[in-house]
């Protein structure tokens, strides 16, 4: 698997991670993904999201008038928005334990318990 | 310069990402691409003007926003809806509507309720246009059991029975609309049969009218003149009817005498015990008008035996001349 369909899971959390310090228009929230080190995003992904998330309750969306440019959309994280980005942190810390263990090169051995005798 | 290069290039792209979203509702569609000339204005100044394919940036967008990817688009262009995909888009818009609007939904509702209704009206119809192709009555009582056999079909069809292979549904899609398409002449046709029926029916009451007395061919007989075997004139006749009830000129015995067509009033016979003799012929007449006015009553002389159209009629095959009825004047008993 790619980094893209790895992306496409966690999209929404990403997104909701990228905002939860400060609001930001499109753009914005693109670059800092990608700042982060998600090269691989796709600004149509996360415009999608950012649109999803906001349908969904999570996010709360301004527009920004501009003198000479043109409008800009900025979102923000909620407090629904701010739990679930809680509980997908969570969700997410658990998941990669178990994969990074998967994963593990080495041989699993038995795991003893206290009192079992070796 | 560059800028406005990129300024053309960014709307034109923006332009073809809008027309990709076309099928989604118009809210949504400009909630997704508010930003969008801002945004690939941005992009395009920082990695140069490459925007890349309208298209697939417009699958992503709707993909990552949740809606369902647009099936293949005809090479006419979007100006043309996507056929394949209009009744879906047909019943998606449908159902938005009434969601939207209860006192939609409630009518809906109301005439879903009555599909078993259309299922019988469908089988009935297809019963019907089978047996007029025939030339058959679809009202005859031979060919019900067809009729039956037709609205159990259509029931069963209606109620997803039956579905499974494409040709049954199609089938099913083709019959319906050509019921849809033949009803008001079904139902013309009907309305017809019934309204014939009804009439039929008000004979009776009297609606069709036909002329009192006796007709022959529907005109009114005034009068009957009756000969013999030998063709002699029969002074007075008696005649009745197949049931045996006397063949009177008029079913209103009551009467006291009939105009005739020629102007002249007949009257019955005294002679008949109990009853006036309007069934004895040839009936006689009145003399003079004024005589019924004076009195209100008609004594003898004042009517008269009707002449006979001809003295004589050629006597009957096999019948002997000689032997007559009661001839017109009295005579002596015949000598023995």
């Amino acid at each position: 698997m790619d980094t893209t369909q790895l992306l496409k899971g966690v999209l929404d959390v990403a997104v909701l991670a990228a905002v939860q310090h400060e609001d930001g228009y499109g753009y914005d929230i693109v670059r800092r993904l990608r700042a982060a080190g998600l090269d691989e995003i796709g600004d149509a992904s996360v415009y999608g999201t950012l649109r999803r998330l906001y349908s969904a309750g999570a996010l709360t969306s301004y527009v920004v008038p501009s003198d000479g440019g043109p409008h800009r959309k900025y979102y923000g994280i909620n407090d629904q928005g701010k739990a679930m980005l809680a509980e997908q942190r969570t969700i997410w810390s658990e998941f990669a334990l178990t994969m990074s263990a998967l994963l593990d090169t080495r041989r699993p051995r038995a795991v003893r318990t206290i009192g079992e005798k070796a | 310069m560059t800028t406005t290069t990129t300024t053309t290039a960014t709307t034109a792209f923006a332009t073809a990402v809008r027309e990709a979203l076309s099928d989604l509702p118009p809210e949504e569609r400009d909630d997704l691409t508010d930003g969008l000339e801002a945004d690939l204005a941005e992009r395009a100044a920082e990695s140069g003007s490459d925007l890349g394919d309208p298209r697939a940036y417009a699958d992503e967008l709707r993909a990552a926003a949740g809606y369902p990817p647009r099936s293949a688009r005809s090479h006419l262009g979007a100006a043309l809806p996507d056929l394949r995909t209009l009744p879906q888009e047909l019943r998606r818009r449908w159902n938005d509507l009434v969601a939207r609007h209860s006192l939609i939904a409630s009518l809906v509702a109301f005439f879903v309720a009555l599909r078993p209704v259309w299922w019988v009206f469908r089988g009935l119809a297809v019963y019907a246009i089978l047996m007029s192709l025939l030339g058959a009555s679809a009202f005859g009582a031979t060919w019900w059991p067809i009729a039956v056999a037709a609205v159990v079909l259509s029931v069963q069809l209606g109620r997803g029975r039956m579905q499974g292979r494409a040709w049954v549904r199609w089938t099913q899609r083709v019959v319906s609309g050509v019921v849809i398409l033949v009803a008001p002449f079904l139902l013309g046709a009907l309305a017809t049969n019934v309204n014939l029926a009804m009439s039929a029916g008000n004979v009776d009451q009297g609606q069709t009218w036909y002329p009192s007395g006796l007709t022959r061919d529907g005109m009114p007989i005034d009068n009957i003149f009756a000969f013999d075997a030998a063709g002699q004139p029969i002074e007075q006749v008696q005649l009745f009817d197949q049931d045996g009830q006397p063949l009177d000129l008029t079913s209103d015995t009551s009467m006291e005498w009939w105009n005739a067509q020629d102007g002249s009033m007949l009257v019955p016979s005294d002679d008949v015990p109990g009853r006036a003799g309007w069934n004895v012929y040839p009936l006689a007449h009145v003399n003079d008008w004024a005589d019924i006015e004076d009195d209100g009553q008609l004594d003898d002389s004042e009517i008269s035996p009707t002449d006979f159209p001809f003295g004589s009629a050629k006597p009957l095959a096999g019948s002997d001349p000689a032997v007559t009825a009661q001839p017109m004047t009295p005579q002596a008993a015949p000598a023995d």
